[in-house]
């Protein structure tokens, strides 16, 4: 009896594929063949790995009638092995993008598919929809897009933590402009001396040498010491200019005061020492320092940690988009479907809260329509979920703020966000081909010349010769070349936008 | 008794004997010093070390370092059982055949043995590079495969060379009065040859054992489950992703203390003296053949 009945089960369920089979659209059903696809990330493997992907297979096989496997490669070795996973033809369909694992040095070798309108308007319309001119136009490599860029809104500017427990006892006010900021690294020189004022040196540089000035300056293109200002939408030569001569001097000048050590370009340690009360403040940007402010707050209330943004009033741009994204192997046979996967993770929100915040009820709670509480601290470490690498697919409408944050955050974050200018600096890159041998020139001379100037090793009497050194230096190398060769390229990309 | 041997002997060997004592005493201070260093870091607080630095005796004593990283153990065993296995394993392949290949290109009635042993000695002088090795080792199916920590490591011309050295040295005889006595090549091998070189095992043992032991590049390579990581490779892993990945988005605005969690000083010095404990405690047992088996092979050149 049993056995007729399987064997009638049988019958009926290969029937049932067969009239399946011929229709794509009717996803879940057991006999339809399931896609496999295959992702490749940044940094380790999320503890909560199978309980998280898991469930987001359940509904992606529900859904596109596809499952997808992750490989997580290590930061540590990053640059060589992605490089050799294009160079193996490696079986691979989806992969983490970004600027800062050579996205645009990838696409110029052909290692990805490009991504055509046609094909996001068929797989992932909402995506198409969301990526505006200007982030595509950063993904375009050579005129063709090989990334679907991240969509988020977020700045690089750097702000400071300091003691608010330290500055009363100085008996100063709060903090709001860098005078007071440079009134509170003396006073901690001069009261405190078990405890460092100042131990990152790119403080002076973004402070000082940037945001006083009320000028958005980017280096770029990198390492050419060259600078591109955002509103005036010029480029000029960085170390012929007032302005990083008085960073510079800036620099000397804390170093003289002890306020900045002299050995502190040696030091591997400077990002623990606030944390462990060995230095009075903490420069990062914004993400990072307003969470250490809330992990310091909790640990150590006493210190009564404040947060200071000194760069008001500045113009600032948002990050690239190609900042994060994700791309497709060249030779995927799957794209449809993994773009169709990263339409879901995108843009339904049942993906992007359970690859970004968890397990609903377990890992987080909804607090309003765009808020969530994280409950990863009330778990046991190997129960939390941290994410890692979910930047790819990172988008702003998706995004929930987590109410837990300090809620400095949320104010600078509105602020920055009316300083905010648009620019299209970012799509532009710089094809260093006609001054390869300039650029390794300069390079060599920022390193042995300029190395010991933003360091503050240099001492105030002989800085102006050090900096008439530097100058010669450059020119030498080649400088005024790199700087026409830009010019005449950013204009050219200009003419291509319109 | 000691003390009276010693004031027997000339002056000038007296004064030599310190001479040299102290100085072996400096040398080794010199390799220790580092080792109690790490030790006495791994068990200070962290804020100490921050505050005021390395010291040779933990001021604040703290086992806080090795208590978090026993919290999840996991990880840890699991690199050990796969470090442990695959050095076993390695080592005792690479020394079988290591003495096979060594043994018949000594044996004087091989014709061939010096053209092999050129081709053999041929291959050390270059290699294909890394992407064309990559791209073999993954047709083969070493992609999270074990055998690719271990294959790499087997065949060592320098092991064989050294080897073929010492097996010279064993008189020829002794290979022919046993075959009178009707005994075949692999009986000779087995019963004759392989006691005899007791020494030059012990030595290829340990430098293969050193080598498999700390094996993390081929691991890096192919092994992406974390599962089958070695010891020294996660370790390398605990100690470089955080800076690595701190570094690469330094200018962006990911928030740096989310993602990673950057270890602690104690906890990598910690790490180490986990990581090196073991095959420290190898040396001393292998250490009375290791001298032997290299002069030995050195020498009959």
């Amino acid at each position: 009896m049993k056995l007729t009945k399987k064997i009638l089960c049988f019958i009926l369920s290969a029937a049932m594929v067969s009239v399946a089979g011929g229709c794509t659209k009717n996803a879940g059903n057991d006999g339809e063949k399931i896609t496999k696809l295959k992702m490749i990330l940044t940094g380790d493997k999320p503890t909560q790995y199978d309980a998280i992907y898991g469930k987001l297979n359940e509904m992606l096989r529900e859904d596109i009638g596809a499952e997808v496997e992750i490989e997580y490669y290590n930061y540590s070795d990053l640059n060589q092995k992605y490089s050799l996973l294009f160079s193996n033809g490696e079986d691979f369909d989806i992969v983490f993008a970004a600027n800062w694992v050579n996205y645009n040095q990838q696409a110029e070798k052909n290692s990805f598919m490009e991504i055509t309108d046609e094909m996001l308007k068929k797989n992932a319309p909402k995506t198409y929809e969301t990526l505006t001119e200007n982030a595509k136009n950063e993904a375009r490599v050579n005129g063709k897009m090989y990334m679907i860029p991240n969509t988020a809104t977020e700045y690089d500017t750097n702000v400071a933590l300091i003691r608010g427990d330290l500055r009363e006892k100085y008996g100063m006010e709060p903090i709001t402009t860098l005078d007071d900021f440079e009134t509170y690294l003396e006073n901690v020189a001069n009261n405190d001396k078990e405890i460092i004022p100042l131990v990152n040196l790119v403080a002076v540089g973004s402070f000082w040498g940037g945001y006083k000035n009320k000028v958005g300056r980017i280096e770029t293109p990198k390492g050419t010491e060259l600078i591109y200002d955002v509103s005036e939408k010029k480029f000029d030569k960085k170390d012929f200019q007032e302005i990083y001569r008085d960073q510079v001097k800036k620099t000397r000048e804390f170093v003289d005061k002890g306020i900045i050590p002299a050995d502190i370009v040696a030091n591997k340690t400077i990002d623990n020492m606030f944390e462990n009360g060995k230095a009075a403040t903490y420069v990062k940007n914004l993400e990072t320092c307003a969470s250490m402010a809330k992990k310091l707050r909790a640990s150590h209330p006493e210190w009564k940690i404040e947060i200071c943004d000194f760069s008001q009033g500045v113009p600032k741009v948002k990050n690239p988009s190609i900042a994060n994204g994700l791309a497709l192997n060249r030779t995927t046979k799957n794209a449809d479907k993994a773009l169709q996967f990263i339409e879901l993770l995108r843009n339904d929100k049942r993906y992007f809260d359970l690859t970004w915040y968890g397990i609903e009820g377990k890992h987080w709670e909804a607090d309003g329509e765009n808020g969530y509480v994280s409950l990863n601290s009330n778990l046991a470490k190997e129960e939390r979920y941290e994410p890692g690498c979910v930047w790819g697919w990172k988008n702003q409408e998706m995004l929930r703020t987590d109410k837990t944050d300090i809620p400095e955050k949320q104010e600078i974050l509105k602020r920055w966000e009316q300083e905010t200018v648009e620019s299209d600096i970012y799509g532009f890159v710089f094809d260093d081909a006609n001054v390869k041998t300039e650029l390794v020139s300069i390079a060599s001379v920022a390193s042995q010349y300029g190395g010991p100037l933003y360091n503050g090793m240099v001492e105030q009497s002989k800085l102006d010769d050090a900096f008439k050194t530097y100058e010669e230096k450059l020119t030498q190398a080649g400088i005024d070349k790199v700087y026409e060769e830009t010019v005449k390229q950013y204009e050219e990309y200009q003419k291509t936008l319109k | 008794m000691k003390t009276n041997k010693f004031n027997k002997k000339p002056i000038e060997y007296r004064i030599f004997l310190v001479v040299v004592y102290i100085f072996i005493i400096a040398v080794s201070l010199i390799g220790v010093l580092p080792f109690i260093m790490m030790l006495s870091g791994s068990f200070t607080s962290e804020s100490y070390i921050i505050n005021h630095g390395y010291s040779l005796i933990p001021k604040e004593f703290s086992v806080l370092a090795y208590k978090t990283i026993f919290e999840n153990p996991d990880k840890i065993i699991s690199a050990y059982v796969i470090t442990i296995g695959i050095t076993v394993v390695g080592t005792l392949l690479s020394l079988l055949l290591s003495a096979m290949t060594a043994y018949v290109l000594q044996r004087k009635d091989f014709p061939w043995r010096n053209k092999l042993s050129y081709f053999i000695y041929f291959t050390t002088l270059f290699n294909g590079g890394l992407t064309p090795w990559y791209m073999l080792m993954m047709k083969l199916g070493m992609k999270n495969n074990l055998i690719a920590l271990i294959i790499p490591h087997i065949f060592s011309v320098f092991n064989i060379l050294i080897m073929r050295n010492y097996m010279n040295g064993i008189p020829h005889e002794i290979t022919e009065s046993a075959k009178v006595d009707g005994a075949n090549d692999f009986l000779i091998f087995a019963k004759l040859i392989m006691p005899l070189s007791k020494p030059v095992l012990a030595t290829i043992a340990l430098f293969t054992g050193l080598a498999v032991w700390n094996e993390w590049y081929n691991c890096m390579l192919f092994i992406s489950d974390t599962k089958l990581y070695t010891l020294q490779y996660y370790l390398y892993n605990m100690l470089n992703n955080a800076a690595a990945m701190k570094a690469l988005v330094s200018g962006t605005s990911t928030d740096l203390l989310a993602s990673t969690d950057l270890p602690s000083e104690s906890t990598k010095l910690a790490m180490a003296m986990i990581a090196t404990g073991p095959i420290l405690l190898l040396y001393p047992f292998i250490q009375k053949y290791f001298v032997k088996g290299i002069v030995i092979g050195a020498v009959k050149g």
